[in-house]
């Protein structure tokens, strides 16, 4: 039996309070070592879909309208299949050909641990696995010390059910677009860096994003930067 | 009928039972109280402001990245700028 199978629910369940708090950078390598089927990925994809979900209007996790998906026109001259991540308004939009973007709500990083810049996604995973950091574990250890080897994929997994990994150049900076089994938290700063979602929003949005394309974070409220 | 601000814990109840507000519609900017202005974070443009019944906050155009599109007026600690009637 594998390490993370035997502490069972409860060390599930401290996953998951820690990661409302510290969502999550991933490291490697990778100790957790079980890689789920396509069975299983269908599975947990069903299991995180509301019935009959509706991705523009389905809301069980009690969001602010504004935070549901949406088609909104997009100002001229954005390259279709980029991603833009406005901090302020807590949006996430994926530029679409002919002027739209897809928006959707988002949570983004507590204090100066968010960290605006153009990005590359050069890999994406259906549900990943999550190691914390060794800058997360040296800071907080009573939280991550024991994840240190890696946490299986699954529903309660802190990067849950998709992660657009962030690269600058071909060095990965950890940073991640990902899934949230804490969809409340979205529309506030929650993490440790990285974007979250709505799992079932960005399984709507992950076959979209090709690898390749730019994620630009923009500056977050009070962030000085020159206005002409 | 007398109207206070209300920021924090009112604010928040609001918060469930809002309707869209979305896009750069809605009501055109309105004279806004003194106390709001003074309340408001700097970051946001208040010549923008306008009070929506619809929730009963304060909302302003933020100018983001893709689109022009309403946000909550909020404090410099984050809390979106609210009324009570009384």
């Amino acid at each position: 039996m594998k390490r993370h199978d035997k502490k069972g629910l409860s060390r599930r369940r401290f996953v998951m309070t820690a990661a409302a708090l510290f969502s999550p950078p991933v490291s490697g390598p990778l100790l957790a070592d079980t890689f789920p089927g396509e069975g299983q990925k269908m599975a947990w994809d069903a299991q995180v879909a509301p019935p009959s979900f509706n991705l523009e209007t389905t809301n069980p996790w009690g969001l602010h309208q504004r935070f549901l998906p949406q088609r909104v026109e997009a100002r001229s001259g954005l390259v279709p299949g980029d991603i833009h991540v406005d901090a302020i308004a807590r949006y996430l939009y994926h530029v679409e050909e002919g002027g739209t973007a897809m928006r959707f709500g988002v949570a983004i990083a507590r204090g100066k641990l968010y960290e605006p810049g153009t990005y590359t996604i050069r890999r994406k995973v259906r549900w990943p696995h999550w190691t914390p950091t060794r800058a997360m574990i040296e800071r907080e250890p009573e939280l991550y010390e024991e994840f240190a080897d890696g946490m299986e994929p699954g529903p309660t997994n802190p990067l849950g059910s998709r992660a657009l990994y962030l690269f600058v150049g071909n060095r990965d900076t950890y940073l991640r677009i990902h899934g949230s089994p804490h969809p409340r938290s979205i529309g506030g700063r929650a993490s440790s860096g990285c974007v979250r979602m709505v799992m079932a929003h960005i399984n709507a949005l992950y076959p979209k994003v090709e690898i390749g394309v730019t994620a630009h974070l923009h500056p977050p409220d009070g962030y000085v930067t020159p206005r002409s | 009928m007398q109207r206070t601000f209300v920021i924090g814990i009112v604010t928040t109840a609001f918060l469930g039972g809002c309707s869209a507000v979305d896009g750069a519609g809605g009501t055109q900017p309105g004279p806004v109280p003194e106390q709001v202005i003074a309340l408001a974070a700097p970051y946001q443009d208040i010549s923008t402001a306008r009070f929506l019944p619809e929730d009963g906050c304060y909302w302003y155009l933020h100018a983001g990245p893709v689109e022009t599109t309403l946000l909550p007026l909020r404090t410099a600690d984050g809390r979106p700028i609210c009324t009570a009637s009384e």
